[in-house]
């Protein structure tokens, strides 16, 4: 196996460390270390994220391969100027993940940041920094929210369910449902945006 | 913000959409109006869909077990290495190919010569026979056209044993000789036919002959002319001559 790309850790970017457009482009070139660079920075959260929305490990494993495999196969078209790459691989995990949760609803959604896993140490410790930073500021500004908005964004992001079946779910009309998932979306982007300019 | 207003219900319906809760008639209206262009709506759906992404990074944190990684792994290096294999074989397959190719156009080349020169040596051969049927079917036409008229030649001189035969068609101004028992002619020297009318002789032509004696002289170079007419065969110099010099060895009226 190739050696992994290395990084330097810090807070900040260095700037000699690839950023993953970087890894992406020498990815479609068929690199993989490239491809163990983005699954040292994102493997565990593309699994804690099928872990949380699937609820049983082996699935969340198999989608773990199938997104990796996914990107090293570049079957996924992945455009930088619409999206950053981790908002992609995230998508694209969620989106499995809801495919699969569409098959078979039978996981009860736990809450978020609350589970019982721990995570391995950072084999790319300048992203994990990072990512670790927008983490903590993630799951602050979601635990901010009103439990009303958290509530429905939760179901509707985790256990992939539709406006509807919130409702029914909830025994709330369906404009309250909807209102309250655009209100929590405002104040989680309003609150993302203030991490991002500070 | 004024931009945004008219889009309230819109933007709302956006943001269940970014998180792929929409469905139903409230899904197939915005869809509708996403259709139309609306860029503000677009927006906010990829927006939205940002922020969602993060949330990703909101679940418990989980290692996947190292086998995944080693399954992973070791899938990619064989789906890597038989990449290159492939690429290989197909290298070797085309360089296998190219060469066949380059073969099969020199074999090729040189059966589209054998080709073109057997066709050539076919056509000519068809030519020649075309020739030789149209000369049959003139000849033919020509002895069995009412005007044709049939002279007998007989030797002369040291040519005694020999003979011929003139057909002449005056319709269409052909002659045609044949000859039997004449006997080479001297080196340096050649046969040539002459028409004699009205006392003048006009040549038709020179002519040899075979080793058995045979000859043949075909023409369409016949003058007109109109009652008796002679026919006679001279021993002439090579390429002939305006009028006969030489001893006369075949003639016939």
């Amino acid at each position: 196996m190739s050696e992994p790309v290395p990084v330097k850790p810090s807070l900040t970017r260095d700037s000699t460390a690839p950023t993953d457009g970087d890894l992406w482009v020498r990815l479609r070139e068929r690199d993989m270390a490239s491809l163990e660079a983005l699954y040292n920075r994102y493997g565990s959260y593309v699994y804690s994220l099928a872990l949380r929305t699937l609820g049983r490990p082996q699935e969340a494993e198999e989608i773990v391969q199938d997104v990796f495999w996914q990107l090293w196969k570049t079957e996924a078209a992945y455009d930088p100027a619409r999206a950053s790459f981790r908002t992609w691989i995230f998508t694209i995990t969620r989106n499995r993940c809801l495919d699969r949760l569409r098959q078979h609803r039978s996981h009860t959604a736990s809450e978020l940041a609350r589970g019982t896993a721990q995570a391995s140490p950072p084999p790319d410790p300048e992203e994990e920094a990072i990512l670790t930073e927008r983490r903590k500021h993630v799951v602050a500004a979601f635990e901010a929210l009103p439990e009303p908005q958290r509530k429905v964004l939760e179901m509707g992001f985790f256990s992939g369910l539709t406006h509807r079946e919130i409702a029914e779910r909830l025994g709330e009309p369906l404009g309250t449902v909807k209102s309250r998932i655009k209100m929590g979306m405002d104040k989680l982007k309003s609150s993302l945006r203030s991490f991002e300019e500070s | 913000m004024a931009v945004r207003e008219g889009h309230e219900e819109y933007l709302e319906l956006a943001a269940i959409y970014a998180l792929g809760s929409l469905e139903g008639e409230d899904r197939r209206k915005l869809e509708s109006h996403l259709a139309s262009g609306c860029e503000i709506c677009t927006n906010e759906i990829h927006e939205s869909q940002n922020v969602l992404a993060d949330l990703a990074l909101g679940a418990p944190r989980a290692e996947p077990p190292a086998s995944v990684r080693e399954r992973l792994f070791e899938k990619v290096r064989r789906e890597s290495e038989a990449r290159k294999e492939k690429r290989s074989g197909d290298s070797r397959l085309w360089m296998a190919i190219a060469a066949a190719a380059a073969i099969a156009a020199v074999g090729l080349g040189l059966y589209a010569r054998a080709l073109e020169s057997r066709a050539a040596a076919e056509a000519a051969a068809r030519e020649a026979l075309e020739r030789d049927l149209g000369n049959l079917s003139a000849t033919l036409e020509a002895f069995t056209a009412p005007a044709t008229r049939a002279v007998s030649l007989a030797g002369q001189g040291e040519a005694q044993g020999a003979a011929a035969k003139a057909f002449l068609d005056p319709e269409n101004r052909r002659l045609f000789l044949y000859v039997y028992n004449l006997p080479p002619p001297p080196p340096g020297r050649t046969y040539q036919l002459w028409l004699i009318v009205a006392g003048s002789p006009v040549s038709m032509g020179t002519f040899g002959v075979e080793p058995d004696g045979r000859g043949r002289l075909d023409t369409a170079s016949v003058p007109p002319f109109e009652g008796e007419v002679t026919v006679a065969v001279t021993v002439e110099p090579s390429g002939g001559v305006p009028l006969p010099t030489g001893p006369m060895v075949l003639i016939g009226s």
